[in-house]
């Protein structure tokens, strides 16, 4: 019940969020002059990098609560985390590089952020690369919770690359406040929680799924045991 | 003008890409909770002597 009520405000809110992303946000943001296109996948890019590294943050506290308690729960809820994380970071990268290409001619340049976010897609493709690699799940969980609270270090250095070092990164929101109009704030915001909620969807999805995939591997094993 | 009729286009198309990606989620939902409980009835059967 919980669920359907988590799965039809998701599919409201991210119809609401593209209404107001093609049809309200405006099609030029102020002192750019990129393709209207361009500008609209904006929204999707900001909506899907705020929820990597919400991913990421829930992938960080699940590893620590895993490598406290020893408790199994909290490795299916970083691994499922991981995956959503990972996902959202390629549409990060894949909506940045269009937009690049529009806005500075080209698709890719090694920009401070553009490299820091480059860095943590494959930190956490390598984390679900050792996760397929160990076979034993006490020591997979150990390995991946080190992996992961390492990885997520790399979190904040993306956030801060645009302030700490010299970048062609566009900085929106900033200490005092945001950097564009009203009508481009509300897309934003509204493309946030849309995100966040179709985050939790997903994750909910995918702990019930590894839930099912470890009690058939239990049963499996005592079904060798026994014969 | 026309790209405002762009925007529409734009609009619908990924109104219907998102309708497809829903169905197939609560598809897919449906699914694991048939499997959830297959497993449910096979750790029941296995627990017995």
């Amino acid at each position: 019940m919980r669920r359907e009520w988590l799965a039809w405000t998701t599919f409201l809110l991210v119809e609401a969020a593209m209404a107001l992303n093609f049809l309200y946000a405006p099609n030029l943001a102020p002192g750019e002059q990129v393709h209207p296109l361009s500008q609209h996948l904006f929204y999707i890019h900001v909506g899907a990098a705020w929820n990597a590294a919400v991913a990421f943050t829930v992938v960080f506290v699940a590893s620590i609560a895993y490598l406290r308690s020893r408790d199994l729960k909290w490795d299916l809820w970083a691994a499922a985390s991981a995956e959503i994380g990972v996902v959202f970071t390629a549409v990060t990268l894949l909506t940045g590089t269009i937009w690049a290409k529009a806005a500075w001619g080209v698709w890719w340049t090694w920009d401070p952020k553009l490299t820091t976010t480059l860095i943590l897609w494959f930190l956490f493709v390598a984390y679900l690369l050792i996760r397929e690699s160990v076979t034993s799940p006490d020591t997979r969980a150990v390995y991946s919770a080190v992996l992961g609270i390492v990885a997520f270090l790399d979190v904040p250095v993306v956030f801060l690359a645009a302030r700490w070092w010299s970048s062609i990164h566009p900085v929106v929101i900033t200490g005092q406040g945001f950097l564009m109009p009203p009508s481009m704030v509300l897309t934003m915001v509204t493309g946030f929680v849309a995100f966040t909620f179709l985050y939790c969807y997903w994750l909910w999805h995918r702990t019930a799924l590894a839930r099912v995939e470890r009690r058939l591997s239990e049963l499996r094993a005592r079904r060798r045991e026994d014969i | 003008m026309s790209e405002h009729v762009g925007m529409y286009y734009l609009f619908a198309g990924t109104t219907v890409a998102w309708i497809l990606i829903f169905a197939f989620t609560q598809k897919m939902r449906g699914n694991l909770r048939r499997l959830e409980e297959a497993v449910r009835l096979l750790q029941e059967t296995s627990r017995e002597p």
